[in-house]
């Protein structure tokens, strides 16, 4: 059976349907007035709020065109069962290196920040060049999570527990981004390549994630109860707002925050300031480019203390309009590539890259990972390499293999 | 799950997606560059002249939003010893370096660390008058010093010393009236919100017309300028008034440019009219005084640059634009 645009983006897990849907949701909630900050905005924060989705979407249809017309089709193919000593060996090697450079960045801080008095200090005294061999926890947690086909079965037990390990030691760093990562990646790609889950568990997820994210919210207000957005909240906010729905307040600051902070960065540039030219996306290889800035930092300043402003904040600043249609059809066109790859050839490598893209374009509504965090640089063609080899076997099994058929 | 497991050619409707997608790509791109083209860009740098040397030694620094000629005047005042001290002028213009003209000598009225001045024109003089303005423990004594040197009688306005620690800005400028105004701004406290008073020229400074507490804090002096001045904001026919507005000029380090921002008197200095930044650096270092001034009957934001004594320089940025779609 032939895989077409129209049926390929039937499902909910295509790029360009899940994109559109949740940046339009976001930005319509960000025009219901809550907070003091919010503001009417401008023709131009208009204009870029409906360029992003048309150009992401635009975009995936190139990227799902291009896939589809020249990624052969290829018979499914699924990883080998989860007692496979060799891909259980490489899930431990992955494990092993990333855990040593957990523990070397402990040392170099002085402390566990979750464990710590003060873990926002050591959190961002965290870094480093090494610190990218940590990524291969999240490789090897990615692996262990999708390749079964039952995860809970007894079977695969092995693969929970090193999937749960290398996420918990994500935990101990006291970053919630590093916990969630793989946690939903591994849901989308599962999805991808073994069929949906149950409602019941998509359900149960979606109040696990609202309930982690609310308490996680007012905890981390409570450090500080003097801050300025404290007073404004628990004073003017809260009691307009009739019980039940103070959970989803936490929810609709976290999405409509971002919406604020790239109107302050739409007015700012170039009217404040000549736009930038490429130094605020090139923050996530600040290493090779010592002139790069954050975006957080700029807008710090600007719509303090709202500093993530969506995918379209940093590419706005670097170039206006030409850099925010371009950086966000770019998005489009990979993540919908890999959607649609994974479509096509069902297979672990495949989902594994297309759910851990999917991760990359929903947190676009919160702010743009393609360049503030290089990571997947890094880490998607480790996704693609390792899942070919859980598939097919790794090198010298494959050898072995051919030796056993000459003999 | 739908899986292809046939190896037909990709049809032509892939194809006809494809370029469709890039279509609109493109014509977005073109259509954002176009309204793009409408935003505001920081004000440009119109005009740079280097000052004759002599005002490296200035003890202050003022431009005149006169109306006698087309272009301001920067004038300064050097100490010539303990009591006394004189003022120059230069045009600014189109001579390469302009000769500085001796205005007059003037006897100060106390010690010169408790002294600001201003230049004015104070109806009825029709020459532009020095306003030497000493601050007391409970009030301010402005004593106006005609051309020549006369000084006139003393002008005294009942407002204290500001807190420890903070600045006052003393700014001569229309507001209310056939004579200007003065403008008292306190500010450089990040626990106190900056206030200005505003005190009435035609009643000799005896009666305040305004005192504003304004909606920020701090506005130190290591990275703000302050000035009073007609930049003309007007919003509806209903507020057309020629009153100054407030100007704030922000230079920091970390800025690239500085930064313009005003308040509208017109409009009894709530909220901002316009946030531009002027093609000059935000890093400009010490004895950098700024003003609004005219250059050839047009309003600039003059920048005088005095941090190398051997080249001084006025810098005169456009403050008018064409405000598009933000």
């Amino acid at each position: 059976m032939r895989v077409g645009l129209l049926s390929l983006n039937r499902s909910i897990l295509s790029p360009i349907i899940a994109f559109p849907a949740l940046w339009l949701l976001a930005a319509g909630a960000a025009l219901i007035p809550v907070l003091n900050q919010q503001s009417n905005w401008r023709p131009m924060m208009v204009a870029v709020v409906v360029s992003v989705p048309i150009a992401f979407i635009a975009g995936g249809l190139i990227g799902q065109a291009i896939t589809l017309a020249v990624a052969s089709p290829d018979r499914p193919r699924v990883a080998s069962p989860p007692g496979d000593r060799a891909s259980r060996v490489l899930i431990l090697g992955l494990m092993a290196i990333g855990l040593a450079e957990m523990i070397h960045q402990f040392v170099r801080i002085g402390g566990i920040p979750l464990l710590s008095g003060s873990t926002d200090e050591l959190r961002f005294s965290i870094g480093g060049p090494s610190i990218i061999l940590t990524n291969l926890l999240t490789v090897a947690a990615l692996i262990a999570f999708v390749k079964p086909k039952r995860l809970f079965a007894r079977e695969a037990r092995f693969e929970l527990i090193a999937g749960l390990i290398s996420v918990g030691s994500f935990a101990l760093l006291a970053g919630r981004g590093s916990v969630v990562l793989p946690i939903v990646v591994a849901v989308f790609s599962r999805w991808l390549l073994w069929g949906r889950p149950s409602f019941y568990l998509i359900g149960a997820s979606v109040v696990f994630v609202l309930i982690a994210l609310s308490l996680g919210f007012f905890v981390r207000l409570a450090q500080d109860p003097e801050a300025t957005f404290q007073g404004e909240l628990y004073w003017e906010i809260l009691p307009k707002f009739p019980f039940f729905l103070l959970p989803l307040i936490p929810l609709y600051i976290a999405v409509t925050t971002n919406f604020i902070a790239l109107a302050g960065v739409v007015g700012h540039f170039p009217t404040i300031e000549p736009f930038a030219g490429g130094k605020y996306n090139l923050i996530g290889l600040d290493l090779f480019f010592p002139g790069a800035e954050s975006i957080a930092d700029l807008s710090a300043g600007l719509t303090p203390p709202w500093v993530t402003s969506t995918i379209a904040g940093a590419l706005w600043a670097d170039g206006g309009f030409a850099a925010v249609v371009i950086g966000v059809a770019v998005a489009g066109g990979l993540s919908a590539a890999a959607f649609a790859a994974s479509r096509r050839i069902r297979s672990l490598r495949w989902s594994l890259v297309a759910g851990y893209l999917l991760f990359h374009s929903l947190f676009g509504v919160y702010t743009n990972l393609w360049t503030q965090q290089v990571d997947w640089l890094m880490v998607t063609p480790l996704l693609y390499i390792l899942g070919s080899y859980v598939e097919k076997g790794l090198p010298w099994q494959r050898a072995e293999r051919l030796m056993q058929k000459s003999s | 799950m739908t899986v292809d497991t046939t190896t037909k050619p990709p049809s032509r409707h892939l194809v006809f997606v494809g370029l469709g997608a890039l279509a609109v790509l493109i014509v977005m791109t073109l259509l954002g560059l176009a309204i793009q083209r409408t935003l505001p860009e920081p004000y440009p740098e119109i005009h740079e002249q280097s000052l004759p040397i002599r005002i490296a030694r200035a003890r202050d620094v003022m431009i005149d939003r006169n109306q006698y000629t087309t272009s301001s005047r920067i004038w300064w005042v050097e100490r010539r010893n303990q009591r006394s001290g004189s003022l120059y002028y230069v045009t600014v213009g189109n001579d390469a370096t302009p000769t500085p003209v001796h205005y007059m000598n003037f006897v100060t009225p106390g010690d010169w660390d408790s002294l600001k001045f201003d230049v004015v024109v104070w109806p009825p003089e029709r020459d532009p008058v020095l306003m030497v303005m000493e601050q007391r423990k409970r009030n301010l004594i402005v004593t106006p010093v005609r051309a020549g040197g006369r000084p006139m009688r003393p002008l005294v306005a009942k407002i204290p010393e500001p807190a420890e620690s903070a600045t006052r800005d003393l700014i001569f400028a229309p507001y209310d009236g056939t004579r200007p105004d003065l403008f008292a701004i306190d500010r450089g406290l990040d626990y106190r919100r900056v206030q200005m008073i505003i005190l009435k020229g035609d009643r000799n400074l005896q009666r305040q017309t305004y005192v504003l507490q304004l909606p920020f804090r701090g506005l130190g002096p290591d990275s703000w300028s302050v000035d009073v001045a007609d930049v003309g904001h007007r919003y509806t026919s209903s507020t057309f008034f020629s009153r100054s507005s407030l100007v704030l000029i922000r230079h920091e380090t970390e800025l690239e440019h500085t930064i313009v921002e005003t308040m509208p008197g017109s409009n009894g200095f709530r909220g901002f009219a316009s946030t531009r930044a002027i093609d000059a650096p935000g890093d400009l270092g010490p004895r950098n005084y700024f003003g609004v001034g005219q250059l050839d009957s047009a309003n600039g934001l003059f920048r005088i640059d005095l941090s190398d004594r051997q080249d001084p320089r006025v810098f005169v940025y456009q403050l008018s634009g064409t405000v598009g779609v933000r």
